[in-house]
């Protein structure tokens, strides 16, 4: 009772703030809240009301087929989960709904096939495991019915323990990454049994699997050269932000202390020249006092006039430093390959800078699907601790990290002094 | 709470705006006010918090704390994000030569006008 009157005073407080506000999207709670006091009809022209204003809300798409689900109008439900699952596909909820739909209509196929999306994307899920099962058995039950002819050997073929022990041990497999052998297993079991459908389900998810890890795979090779260890030891080998914060601090706070006393020469100064050659191990070039004086090899294979853009770069970089508040940068190239940077040598700089990449890749895909232009030409991100800039000078993109003692204004008058110098 | 009515504040104040939006890091759109009809959010909500996403990565890569703010300039146009709390994020498109230090201004102002009607 109480909480039938907390409804309705929530249905009235709903109602009045989407007569102040039409375009609200209020009207999901406010249809939610019609269908759990069973006001069906409300709800459901609740929701059609508000998704002509918001046809992309995909939460009142969810009630709508809630709605229409408890009012056993099924097949308009299954039209309105199926819009969900399409531009959601890892929507479990709309995925189990249609599982459930499916299954009172006696599409097993579909229903089966609708378990095992939401088993794919939870695969600890009990119940929805032994739903599965049962649409299994009604599924089979309804084969031996209509196909007469389906021997009695086969199904005893299926419930013989050593073909369970078969796809468990398959199902391990892949839930451990091995796919070659779980594909192996599932094709196997097929020949026995080609009418398994839940197999062969399983065989065309993981071969499906197989291919996005191969192309994914090519993709990041092309993009990035030698990235492969960089995906598989990121978690493993994460470089702590501390650890680059204050190793920047050191490097920052070591130049501001060179550049103080009279006459140091700029061969004093700390930062570090690369020049990486792409798919060569990259070349350091340390101006130093305990800077080897042999050259790596890659910094003879450099032309001559590579040497004087590379001292026009650590110049501009050198310059960007004497900005109070900046704490580091890094121009890096095309591939992600880290042309010149600021950052002491222990940082794994390739690392930073592939990641660094990504992510500006990444915003730059975004920025074209909201049509706000083709190309990112800078991007500030400002945090509670520190600052992050990131500039596109044609193909080479230009990084550099402040504290908060710096305004935005400051910021990019030195970037922008840097791009100008490099140009 | 109007949220139309802080978000046409913003627009209104600053020279250059195109148009302002409310979102929730989830990618839904609360609401939305626009000078031209070129910023319409509605079915892009999405890649605004994809964009909020990967300003967060690139704050955690750089121990930079919680993100507050994310300013993005193209050939095109400039954009100014700033989260409210953890779950929503306000944006507004200016023209390049918009008038940025007062679009950052105002949408600081708005902010906990917003937040309010949020909580």
């Amino acid at each position: 009772m109480a909480n039938d009157d907390s409804r309705l005073s929530e249905i009235e407080e709903y109602n009045k703030k989407l007569t102040n506000n039409p375009e609200s999207l209020v009207f999901v709670p406010l249809a939610e809240a019609y269908r759990k006091r069973g006001r069906l009809d409300e709800a459901i022209e609740t929701c059609l009301k508000g998704l002509r204003l918001h046809p992309t809300y995909m939460s009142a798409r969810m009630v709508l087929g809630r709605a229409y689900m408890e009012k056993a109008m099924s097949e308009k439900a299954v039209v309105e989960f199926c819009k969900v699952a399409s531009a959601d596909t890892n929507n479990i909820m709309a995925h189990t709904l249609l599982g459930q739909l499916y299954m009172q209509q006696e599409k097993y196929a579909n229903a089966i096939e609708a378990y095992q999306k939401v088993l794919s994307l939870n695969p600890e899920d009990g119940n929805v495991q032994q739903k599965l099962n049962q649409v299994l058995e009604l599924a089979r039950r309804d084969n031996s019915r209509s196909q007469k002819d389906v021997s009695a050997e086969t199904e005893q073929e299926f419930k013989a323990p050593n073909k369970k022990q078969d796809i468990s041990k398959a199902e391990e497999l892949s839930k451990q990454g091995d796919i070659e052998n779980a594909i192996r297993i599932y094709r196997l079991i097929l020949e026995a049994d080609p009418g398994n459908m839940v197999v062969r389900q399983r065989l065309k998810d993981l071969e499906i699997k197989k291919v996005q890890v191969i192309t994914s795979q090519k993709v990041a090779e092309q993009r990035i050269p030698n990235t492969t260890s960089f995906y598989r030891d990121r978690d493993n080998d994460k470089i702590t932000s501390d650890d680059i914060l204050s190793v920047m601090r050191e490097v920052n706070l070591s130049e501001k202390s060179k550049a103080t006393p009279k006459g140091a020469s700029p061969a004093e100064e700390k930062p570090v020249l690369k020049a990486e050659p792409p798919a060569v191990s990259p070349a350091v070039l340390k101006r130093g006092p305990g800077a080897p004086q042999k050259k790596p090899e890659g910094a003879k294979r450099e032309a001559p006039a590579q040497g004087g853009e590379d001292d026009k770069i650590l110049r501009a970089l050198k310059k960007l430093m004497q900005t109070e508040g900046v704490l580091g940068s890094m121009l890096m190239d095309s591939q992600a390959n880290v042309m010149a940077s600021v950052l002491k040598t222990k940082i794994d700089q390739k690392e930073i800078a592939k990641r660094v990449f990504l992510i500006f890749e990444n915003m730059e895909k975004s920025v074209q699907a909201v049509d706000y232009g083709k190309e990112i030409r800078q991007i500030l991100i400002a945090g509670q601790k520190g600052q992050i800039v990131f500039n596109k000078m044609k193909n080479r993109i230009l990084l550099m990290l402040a504290d908060n003692n710096i305004n935005i204004g400051k910021m990019r008058l030195a970037i922008n002094e840097v791009v100008k110098a490099l140009r | 709470m109007d949220f139309k009515v802080i978000l046409n504040e913003i627009i209104s104040n600053v020279e250059g705006a195109i148009g302002a939006g409310l979102l929730g890091t989830d990618g839904i759109v609360i609401d939305q006010v626009s000078l031209k009809g070129s910023f319409d959010i509605s079915d892009v909500g999405a890649e605004y918090a994809t964009i909020i996403k990967n300003a967060k990565k690139a704050s955690e890569c750089f121990d930079l704390g919680k993100t507050g703010e994310i300013m993005i300039t193209t050939e095109k146009a400039t954009m100014i994000m700033m989260t409210i709390g953890s779950d929503y994020f306000v944006a507004v498109a200016l023209e390049l030569d918009g008038n940025l230090g007062r679009g950052r201004l105002e949408v600081k102002k708005a902010i906990p006008k917003l937040e309010q009607g949020l909580t």
